[in-house]
C-alpha cells in the first residue's frame, strides 16, 4: 500500500464505481428474468437433494438471487462477489510472491464475469462458481505442512469435495494450483499434477455414474446446463484469469523491480481491462438480447411508448407479445395499427431454446385474455420447461387459473410449493383457503370474473382457431375489455376476414 | 485405552436411552381412524415388497408408535415427525415370516399417562412380485419435454435407477419401453426427436432400426413382444393433438389413421394382414396372448372428418389368430367387446401370463385413455367369459396403464386418483378367482414429502423380472454412435 499511494487506490475506487453504476443499470433491466425462473425452497428435502448433485453448492447462489428483487441487494451481491475474488487473489499473489502489480490486472476477468449479460439467475450462479473456485485455490496454497505427499493427498480431497459442489469450474483451482506450485517449488508441480488427475477421475466417474450427463458437461467449465447447477462460466473470464496467474509468475521479479514498473503494469492493467470489455462488449454480447431484456423492462413499466420506438421486425415475436402486454396494462391500442401485426399463436416460431419463453409468454397473453384452460396449460409448460421447476410467476398463473377451474388437488400441490419459498409464500397462504370451496372462488373478485370468461357450451371446442376462440370468449363474458381491444385489434388488423 | 473408551461409550449408551422413546404401554382402545398416507389399511402386499413407510396425517405434536402384530411377533414401532420409516431386514424378516398371513398395526399416540391405540388396520401378505418395476418419469405436459428417463426400481428396496436419461443422449424424447415376458434381457424403447429410432435389446444384441417404412403410416410404435422373442406386435399411427377449451379433459390425442403390424426381429420385415390394416378402421394396441397364438388389438370406425369427430371414435377389442411357424394371420376377427353396442371404448389390453385374465381400460371414447377422468379398468375372466369392473382398482380420475407379474398375480397400473395431473403406480393383488384386493401405492422413504415434490408422472409401469444391466451411458454411446439399420 505504501508503494502505491493513492494512485492505485483512486484508480481501483474508479474501477469500482464504474462497475457498481453499470450493474446497476443493467440490472434494472434484467430484474425481470429473476422471477422467471426457479427458486430457492425451504425445505430440508430440497436442499439435501440440491447438494447431492453435482454442482450442487448451487444452492447458496439461488438462496442469494431470491433477494434480487431488491435491486440494491442484487448488486451489492455481485460486487460482493467481485470484490471478494479480487481480495482472495491478492491474497493468493501475497502467498506466492507474486507481484500485486499484477492485481489491477484481475478487473479483466472480472470484466468478463460482468458482461455475461445473460439470465441473471445463471450469471450469479456462475460469479458463485468462480469464487468458489477461487476460495478452493487460496485453500490449497494455505496448506501449511510442506511435505509433498500431505500436500497431494489434501489436494486430491479437495479437488474431489470442489468437483462435486462446483463442477467444472474447479478447473480454475486445479490449474491454478499447478502454475503457482510451479512458481513456488518446482516439486510443488507433482501436487499439482495429483489435482489434475483428481479432478480427471472425478468426472469419468461422475460421467459413468450418471452424476453429470455427459463427458462435455463433466470437463468444460462453459456453460454448465445440469439440474440443479446451471451456471454461465464465460470462458473469457477464466482463461484470462488463469492467464493473468501465468504472466505474475512469469513476470515478478521484473515487476517488482523498480515502483515505475509496478504502476505502469497497473496502469496497463487497467486500461486493458476497459478496453477489453467494450471490444467484448460487441462480441459477446448480442445487441439482440439487450433489446428484448429493454422490452421486458418497459413492459413491467408500462412505458409502452418506448417499447413502440424500440420496434425491431426481427424481434417480433417476444416484442408483439410484450407490446400486448403492455396495451393490455395500459387499456390502449397502438395508434399506427398497420405497423404492428397482432400475432397468432400458430405463427410463433421460436427456436427451441426458447421454448419457455414462448409457453411463458402465452401463459401471460392467456391470463390477461382470462382465457383460463389456456394460460394454465402454457403456465404448466413453462413451468415445466423451467430447471427445478418453481417458478414463481407461472406457478401463480397455474394456481389462479386451477382454482377457476375447480381443480383443487393440482392446485394445491403448486400452493405447497410455492409455502416453501421467501416471497411467494404469502401470496400461497392467502389462496389455500379457497382450496375446495368452489363458492369462495366464485366470490373472489380477481377468480370470480376469470371464471365467468369461460364459455359454458361444450361440444367441440378445440382451441386451435385464435380469432373463434376470442369471439367464444367474448360471447361468455362481454365485459373483458382486455380482451375486447385485442378482438378489435385483431379484427382491424386485416384478420377479420 | 480402554479406560478411555469405557466411559465415552457409557455416556452414549445413557445418553441414548434418555432420548428413547417410552414403551407403548397402559394403552387405552379406541374404536377411532386415524388418516395415514399413503392409504395402506387393509391392502394386500407381495411378500417381497419394500417396507411400507407411511405418515400419520394429524397436525399435532404427539408422539406416535405402531404396534406390528404378527403371528410369532409383536414389536412396537415409533414413529419419527408422525413418518414411520421401518428397517429394511426387519421389514424382510416380518413379510418372509408371515407370508400369506395378515399382520396387524395399531396406531398409538402418546398421551399423558399412557397410549392411546386407534382402531387398527390389517396388511395381508401374499405371493411374491417381480423385483423391478420400469417406468417413464416424464412431467405431464403437452407440447414441452426437457428432461426425461426410463428408469428401474428394486420392488424390494427404496433403489431407482436411471435405465437412460435422455440429456446423457441429446435431450431426445424416449418412450414405450417395453420387455418380452418382463425379461430384461429382451426390450425395446424408442427414441424420438434427435436419435430417432427404435432400440431393440435381445440376448446380448443392440439394434438401432429405423422403422419408418414405404408401407406403412409411421414409424412404429405400442410395442408388444411375441412369447417367442421373434416378433413384436407394433401399431403405426398418425397422431396428433389437441387441448379443450372447456373440458375436464385438457387433451386429446387422435389417431386419423392407424394399422397393426408385427415386426419379425430375426428377419427385419414388417408384415401384416388386410384384416388389420384397413382404412375404415383405426387398428392400434395390440397384445399377443401368452401361448403366442393369438393376437389382440383394439379397432374403431374410421369417422369422415377428425377432430371434429373425435367423440365418436370407440375401439372394440378383438383377436385375430396368428401363426408364428408361416407369419400369417386368421381369416377372422373376433370381438370381445363391442364399442358400437356397449358404446364406450377400450385401450391397453393385456393378458395375464396365465391366459386366464385380461385387463384392459375402459372410457367414453377415443384411446389416449390417461387424459380422460372416465378411464377405469375392466377385467375378463376368458374362461368364463364374465367382464368385472375392478371397483377396487377404479377411483374417480383416471386409472389407464397397466401391466401383469409373472405369476399372474400382480397387476400394477397408473392412476391420477391423488391430483388429477400426476400419475402414479399402484400395486393390486388379483387371486386365482380374479377377484381385487384394494392396491397400495408404490412405497418411497418419507413417502408425503417424496409424492409431493415429485414433478414427473410415472409413465408406462412395467414389472420386469430382473435387473436391467445395460448402462445408461452404453445406450447413449450406441444411440450416438451406430446408424440405423432400415427394417422393411
Amino acid at each position: 500500500m505504501k508503494r502505491y499511494g493513492w494512485f492505485s487506490v483512486g484508480l481501483q475506487a474508479l474501477m469500482l464505481l464504474v462497475i457498481v453504476g453499470a450493474i446497476y443499470e443493467f440490472q434494472m433491466f434484467r430484474l425481470y428474468a429473476w422471477e422467471a425462473n426457479h427458486l430457492f425452497q425451504f425445505d430440508w428435502g430440497y436442499c439435501i437433494d440440491t447438494l447431492s448433485h453435482t454442482g450442487g453448492a448451487m444452492l447458496v447462489a439461488s438462496l442469494l438471487t431470491q433477494f434480487f428483487r431488491f435491486p440494491w441487494i442484487g448488486v451489492l451481491c455481485v460486487l460482493a462477489v467481485y470484490v471478494s475474488i479480487f481480495l482472495l487473489t491478492s491474497n493468493i499473489f501475497k502467498k506466492c510472491s507474486v507481484s500485486s502489480a499484477f492485481s489491477g490486472w484481475l478487473w479483466i476477468p472480472i470484466g468478463f464475469l460482468f458482461l455475461c449479460i445473460e439470465n441473471d439467475y445463471y450469471r450469479f450462479q456462475g460469479h458463485v462458481t468462480f469464487l468458489m473456485s477461487v476460495v478452493g485455490l487460496l485453500g490449497y496454497l494455505s496448506i501449511r505442512k510442506n511435505g509433498l505427499m500431505y500436500k497431494s493427498v489434501v489436494g486430491v480431497f479437495l479437488t474431489a469435495l470442489l468437483y462435486h459442489l462446483i463442477g467444472p469450474a474447479v478447473w480454475i483451482m486445479v490449474v491454478g494450483a499447478f502454475l503457482l506450485g510451479w512458481k513456488t517449488d518446482k516439486k510443488e508441480v507433482l501436487a499439482g499434477v495429483s489435482c489434475v488427475l483428481a479432478l480427471v477421475v472425478m468426472g469419468l466417474v461422475s460421467v459413468e455414474l450418471r452424476w453429470v450427463g455427459s463427458m462435455e458437461k463433466a470437463f468444460l467449465p462453459a456453460l454448465y446446463y445440469d439440474h440443479p447447477a446451471t451456471y454461465f462460466f464465460p470462458c473469457y473470464a477464466w482463461i484470462s484469469y488463469l492467464l493473468i496467474i501465468l504472466t505474475g509468475t512469469c513476470l515478478s521479479k521484473w515487476a517488482n523491480a523498480s515502483i515505475f514498473r509496478i504502476k505502469t503494469l497497473f496502469l496497463v492493467g487497467g486500461i486493458s481491462a476497459l478496453l477489453c470489455t467494450l471490444y467484448i462488449y460487441r462480441i459477446v454480447h448480442s445487441p439482440l438480447g439487450y433489446k428484448i431484456l429493454k422490452e421486458q423492462y418497459y413492459v413491467e413499466h408500462g412505458c409502452w411508448e418506448d417499447i413502440v420506438q424500440m420496434s425491431d421486425s426481427m424481434t417480433r415475436n417476444h416484442f408483439i407479445c410484450y407490446l400486448h402486454l403492455a396495451l393490455a396494462q395500459q387499456g390502449k391500442l397502438p395508434d399506427s395499427l398497420p405497423h404492428y401485426r397482432v400475432f397468432d399463436e400458430s405463427e410463433l416460431s421460436t427456436p427451441s431454446h426458447v421454448k419457455k419463453v414462448r409457453h411463458s409468454l402465452l401463459a401471460h397473453v392467456y391470463y390477461h385474455w382470462r382465457d383460463v384452460e389456456a394460460a394454465s396449460d402454457e403456465a404448466l409448460a413453462a413451468n415445466h420447461a423451467t430447471p427445478g421447476e418453481c417458478n414463481p410467476e407461472q406457478l401463480k398463473i397455474l394456481i389462479q387459473a386451477l382454482l377457476v377451474q375447480g381443480k383443487f388437488e393440482m392446485a394445491e400441490r403448486f400452493i405447497g410449493q410455492l409455502e416453501k419459498t421467501l416471497f411467494y409464500r404469502a401470496w400461497a397462504k392467502a389462496y389455500r383457503p379457497l382450496l375446495y370451496r368452489p363458492d369462495a372462488v366464485k366470490h373472489d373478485s380477481l377468480l370470480g370474473e376469470m371464471g365467468r370468461s369461460i364459455p359454458q357450451n361444450r361440444g367441440n371446442q378445440y382451441r386451435d382457431v385464435l380469432k373463434q376462440r376470442m369471439k367464444d370468449m367474448l360471447d361468455a363474458c362481454p365485459s373483458n375489455p382486455i380482451l375486447e381491444q385485442f378482438f378489435v385489434a385483431y379484427m382491424m388488423l386485416g384478420h377479420g376476414g | 485405552m480402554r479406560n478411555r473408551l469405557f466411559p465415552l461409550v457409557a455416556f452414549a449408551v445413557v445418553l441414548n436411552m434418555a432420548g428413547c422413546t417410552p414403551s407403548i404401554q397402559n394403552v387405552r382402545q379406541t374404536n377411532e381412524v386415524v388418516d395415514i398416507y399413503p392409504d395402506y389399511k387393509d391392502v394386500t402386499i407381495p411378500v417381497n415388497i419394500a417396507p411400507l413407510d407411511f405418515e400419520v396425517l394429524v397436525d399435532t405434536d404427539s408422539k406416535w408408535g405402531v404396534r406390528v402384530i404378527a403371528s410369532e411377533d409383536t414389536l412396537d414401532y415409533y414413529a419419527e415427525a408422525n413418518i414411520f420409516s421401518f428397517d429394511e431386514g426387519w421389514w424382510k424378516n416380518l413379510l418372509s415370516k408371515n407370508a400369506g398371513q395378515s399382520i396387524q398395526f395399531v396406531l398409538c399416540e402418546r398421551e399423558a399417562d399412557g397410549w392411546k391405540a386407534y382402531r387398527p388396520f390389517s396388511v395381508h401378505v401374499a405371493e411374491e412380485i417381480d423385483p423391478y418395476m420400469t417406468y417413464r418419469l416424464i412431467p405431464p405436459g403437452y407440447s414441452l419435454w426437457k428432461e426425461m428417463g426410463i428408469y428401474q426400481r428394486h420392488l424390494e428396496s427404496f433403489e431407482e435407477t436411471a435405465v437412460y436419461k435422455n440429456e446423457q443422449g441429446k435431450g431426445n424424447c424416449v418412450n414405450c419401453h417395453s420387455f418380452c415376458n418382463r425379461n430384461p434381457e429382451r426390450m425395446l424403447f424408442h427414441f424420438r426427436s434427435e436419435l430417432a429410432a427404435t432400440y431393440l435389446f435381445k440376448d446380448g444384441r443392440k439394434e438401432k432400426l429405423d422403422t419408418k417404412t414405404d408401407h406403412t403410416l409411421s414409424a412404429l410404435v405400442y410395442p408388444y413382444w411375441h412369447p417367442s422373442g421373434d416378433f413384436v406386435a407394433f401399431s403405426v399411427n398418425k397422431t396428433f393433438q389437441f387441448l379443450h377449451m372447456k373440458d375436464p379433459n385438457r387433451i386429446e390425442v387422435c389417431d386419423d389413421a392407424s394399422d397393426v403390424v408385427v415386426y419379425d426381429v430375426n428377419r427385419r420385415e414388417v408384415f401384416t394382414s388386410e384384416l388389420l390394416n384397413s382404412t375404415d378402421e383405426y387398428e392400434t394396441f395390440p397384445t399377443f396372448s401368452p401361448d403366442g397364438k393369438s393376437l389382440y388389438y383394439c379397432s374403431a370406425h374410421a369417422v369422415d372428418s377428425m377432430p371434429q369427430q373425435y367423440q365418436n371414435v370407440k375401439y372394440s377389442l378383438c383377436k385375430i389368430s396368428f401363426d408364428e411357424e408361416n407369419r400369417t394371420f386368421g381369416t377372422e376377427v373376433d370381438t370381445i367387446y363391442s364399442a358400437p353396442t356397449e358404446g364406450r371404448s377400450v385401450s391397453f389390453p393385456r393378458l395375464s401370463p396365465d391366459g386366464r385374465f385380461l385387463v384392459y381400460t375402459l372410457s367414453d371414447y377415443g384411446n389416449f385413455s390417461i387424459w380422460h377422468k372416465d378411464a377405469d379398468l375392466y377385467m375378463v375372466d376368458l374362461a368364463s367369459g364374465d367382464i368385472q369392473r375392478l371397483d377396487k382398482l377404479n377411483s374417480d380420475n383416471v386409472e389407464s396403464y397397466h401391466s401383469w407379474s409373472s405369476n399372474s398375480r400382480w397387476l400394477v397400473f397408473s392412476s391420477r386418483r391423488e391430483n388429477g395431473l400426476y400419475t402414479q403406480p399402484y400395486i393390486a393383488y388379483i387371486d386365482e378367482n380374479g377377484s381385487p384386493r384394494k392396491p397400495f401405492l408404490l412405497p418411497q422413504r418419507n413417502p408425503k414429502s417424496f409424492y409431493e415434490a415429485q414433478m414427473n408422472a410415472y409413465n408406462i409401469p412395467e414389472l420386469v423380472n430382473g435387473k436391467i444391466e445395460i448402462s445408461s451411458r452404453e445406450i447413449a454411446d450406441f444411440a450416438i454412435n451406430e446408424t440405423a439399420i432400415q427394417v422393411k
